[in-house]
């Protein structure tokens, strides 16, 4: 008794000022970043050095099962599966990451100046936003592409094009409530300009939310380039991509099946390392929960 | 009179190794008030929580409480169960948040003999609920919480709480929800019943009017114990001090210079929704430079739009707003809203926040060591200089964001502080310091108008106050 009644109190638990060490400190964030920078590293390396080389073929080696040389197999003209999931990843991430980046940075931009700017501004902004809502997100990515014809460049255009209302929608709805805060109404108040309103006060936390609503949609997005990859639209042979590396094993199910593991495992680490850092950003930024 | 509550050593230890209440030991005869007072995080809650057994189960509760003759350092949760009602009652902190909200009033009450197997009619309750003054019980009694008044709810608390006439009440902040005068109607409610009473409150004033003994808690020690007389007159211990600070009269008023008029409001009207919502029917409001005037008022009389109004942020559908010029530049008035947190930009660190209406252009361009030593120099003023300047608001409490919010606005020196409930989550050393605080920017010749429900408060502070009702300006009684 006398012990504890020495013990000094415990600090209270004050969660830390600087996002990146919150998310760090949470097990599901640790965990995503972790698997996340894996696979980033992954990725980078396979942009300059493969075991193999990922798109020269070697036809005596053809469809071979799994052994130390190839530890995922050969495909039906002998490249080492391995180095073409390895050269795939920059396409795969990569590709994800600038469509994320893209549909983030137009839809902060529309949804801030339309959530602002009300009036005739938000109305033209909105019913256009509207318009590519209306349809749904696959149809109008197949509409694009079947008028620009597939490739990487036009798909990534075709899914910006398909997902940027998302993001503007949120963004204005977030901009609204945000510049009837009290900090906003009391800057305006003190004299501040509109321009570091929007610059300071309004904008990093629109960013925030937009940027979880990113992290979470970097898995979906992968799948969704990975998807039309695999359906031919998007990387066109001989180079590899996750996607259109798994529609080509497909054809050789029967007799080569391990020819799906490694594309169809590097697919889902990294919606599962994407997962993990939304799920932890969403606890640390909402800790009531939505 | 023997002692019907008697503690000895009392240290209640969480499982997280913190210890909230460390060796804590008095006694109460039987029909006294003692009163436990100490700053926010002293201990009181957790004690009060272990007087009534409502700890817990893994809390650890050590040393002696008897509790009307009987040991119940040992008590498990049935015999716990058994006490409560019949020989301890409790009376929680706020009405509204511990009564259902789908219930009636009087399935409240009912619920305190249900509980221990009895059955009691509607007209007892009836009957009980008309002796601590709560008028037309029959018929009001039927009615769900929400209808019902803070005070009156409470005192339907008072009621289930008393129910098997208990040796001992529990009141754990029993008028934290409600105003000044219905506090001090509340409590003789509460010594009405007879019972030994174990009061907690953060209201200095309040338990020196009305407790027999006062006992200070600070860091989970009680430092110090007397009467109310001995306490006021010589408190020894610096947590006493500070608590005792809080009732010091402020000092007295430097007249105002000049009486001339900032503002006026007469005979403003708002309407919301198309005019079937009206939140403000024909106020008349006028402030000078250097004025305090305070606006009063029950909840959602219109005094958030009458500042709003005020500050020119919601134009008045009908009737006439003149501002004097001083009013009419940027930053000439600034607001100290009623939602501490969100006052501050969340990832802004408080000093950054602080210093933002200092930099706005068309005021003198101050380097920047300057403005931080301004805003040190502001927090220190409302009793935050110890606090660390880059900290995040969501790393402080409410209560030192408000006191942030609140050193923003003096700092800029505006013409006009228009503040909204500044006050609602301080403990009254603080209320203390910021009413000092304000008066000091009055002097400067700054006008102060604040709404506030703390009629102490404002009739303390302010130099007239303004009662607000249904929208309305009531003309105040001349002072």
């Amino acid at each position: 008794m006398t012990l504890l009644g020495l013990m000094r109190p415990q600090a209270p638990r004050v969660p830390d000022r600087y996002l990146m060490r919150r998310l760090w400190r949470h097990p599901s964030g640790r965990a995503g970043l972790l698997l996340g920078a894996l696979l980033l590293v992954f990725a980078l390396l396979g942009a300059v050095w493969t075991p193999h080389p990922p798109d020269i073929p070697d036809y005596a080696n053809a469809l071979k099962p799994p052994s130390l040389a190839h530890p995922f197999g050969t495909d039906s003209t002998g490249r080492d599966m391995f180095s073409r999931v390895m050269d795939g990843a920059q396409r795969s991430i990569g590709s994800a990451l600038l469509v994320l980046a893209a549909v983030f940075l137009i839809g902060l931009a529309v949804g801030i100046l339309s959530g602002l700017a009300r009036g005739a501004t938000d109305i033209l902004l909105m019913r256009l936003a509207d318009i590519a809502l209306a349809m749904p997100p696959l149809v109008l990515g197949f509409a694009i592409l079947g008028l620009l014809g597939p490739g990487l460049f036009n798909l990534l255009l075709a899914v910006v094009i398909a997902e940027w209302a998302y993001y503007a929608r949120l963004a204005r709805a977030l901009s609204l409530g945000a510049r009837s805060r009290p900090h906003v109404v009391a800057a305006r108040m003190a004299g501040v300009p509109r321009w570091r309103i929007i610059w300071g006060h309004i904008l990093p936390g629109v960013a925030l939310q937009l940027g979880i609503l990113a992290t979470l949609q970097l898995g979906i997005m992968i799948s969704v380039i990975s998807g039309f990859s695999f359906l031919g639209l998007g990387v066109q042979p001989p180079h590899a991509e996750w996607g259109a590396l798994l529609s080509e094993s497909r054809l050789f199910f029967a007799i080569a099946p391990w020819l799906l593991i490694a594309p169809a495992v590097a697919i889902f680490l990294s919606i599962l390392s994407a997962n993990l850092v939304g799920i932890a950003l969403r606890d640390i930024e909402t800790p009531e929960g939505r | 009179m023997g002692a019907v509550l008697s503690c000895e050593d009392l240290t209640v230890s969480y499982p997280n190794g913190a210890v909230p209440v460390r060796g804590v030991s008095f006694s109460l005869a039987a029909g006294a008030c003692f009163a436990l007072v100490g700053g926010s995080g002293a201990g009181k809650s957790t004690l009060a929580r272990a007087l009534s057994g409502l700890h817990r189960r893994s809390t650890r509760v050590s040393g002696r409480l008897m509790l009307d003759g009987t040991d119940m350092s040992a008590a498990t949760a049935a015999q716990w169960r058994a006490a409560r009602g019949r020989r301890i009652g409790f009376v929680a902190q706020n009405p509204w948040a511990s009564c259902d909200p789908l219930r009636q009033v009087r399935d409240h009450v009912a619920e305190a003999w249900r509980c221990h197997g009895c059955e009691i009619g509607w007209h007892d309750i009836a009957t009980r609920l008309e002796g601590l003054g709560v008028a037309q019980a029959g018929e009001r009694m039927g009615q769900y919480p929400h209808a019902w008044s803070g005070g009156m709810l409470q005192r339907a608390s008072i009621a289930a709480a008393g129910a098997h006439g208990p040796p001992i009440l529990i009141a754990d902040e029993p008028t934290s929800a409600l105003d000044a005068d219905r506090a001090q109607s509340v409590l003789e409610v509460l010594r009405s019943l007879g019972a030994a009473v174990v009061l907690i409150s953060h209201d200095i004033g309040l338990v020196l009017r009305n407790a027999d003994r006062v006992g200070v808690l600070h860091n989970g020690r009680l430092v110090e114990e007397g009467s109310p007389a001995m306490l006021t007159r010589a408190p020894v211990h610096a947590e006493t001090q500070r608590l005792l600070s809080a009732l010091a009269p402020l000092p007295p008023r430097a007249r105002p210079r000049q009486e001339r008029p900032l503002l006026r409001l007469s005979n403003v009207s708002v309407c919301y929704a198309k005019g079937r919502v009206t939140a403000l029917a024909g106020a008349n409001l006028e402030i000078a430079a250097g004025q305090i005037v305070g606006v009063q008022g029950p909840s959602g009389c219109g005094k958030s739009t009458l500042l709003r109004v005020a500050m020119g942020i919601e134009p008045p559908s009908s009737g006439q707003l003149w501002r004097d010029k001083a009013l009419g530049g940027a930053g000439a008035i600034l607001p100290v809203f009623q939602d501490p947190v969100s006052s501050l930009v969340p990832h802004w660190s408080i000093l950054r926040s602080l210093c933002e209406p200092l930099t706005v252009p068309g005021r003198p361009r101050l380097p920047r060591a300057r403005r931080l030593a301004r805003a040190r120099a502001a927090l220190a003023q409302v009793g935050l200089g110890a606090m660390d300047p880059h900290a995040r608001p969501f790393e402080l409490s409410h209560g030192q964001c408000q006191r942030v919010a609140l050193a923003r606005a003096i700092l800029a020196e505006p013409a006009m502080i228009v503040a909204d409930e500044p006050t609602s989550a301080l403990d009254s050393p603080s209320t203390w310091r910021v009413s000092q605080v304000l008066r000091a920017a009055a002097d400067r010749g700054t006008a102060v108008l604040i709404v506030s429900h703390d009629t102490a408060f404002l009739e303390r502070l302010a130099d007239r106050v303004v009662t607000l009702e249904a929208g309305q300006t009531i003309p105040a009684a001349a002072p």
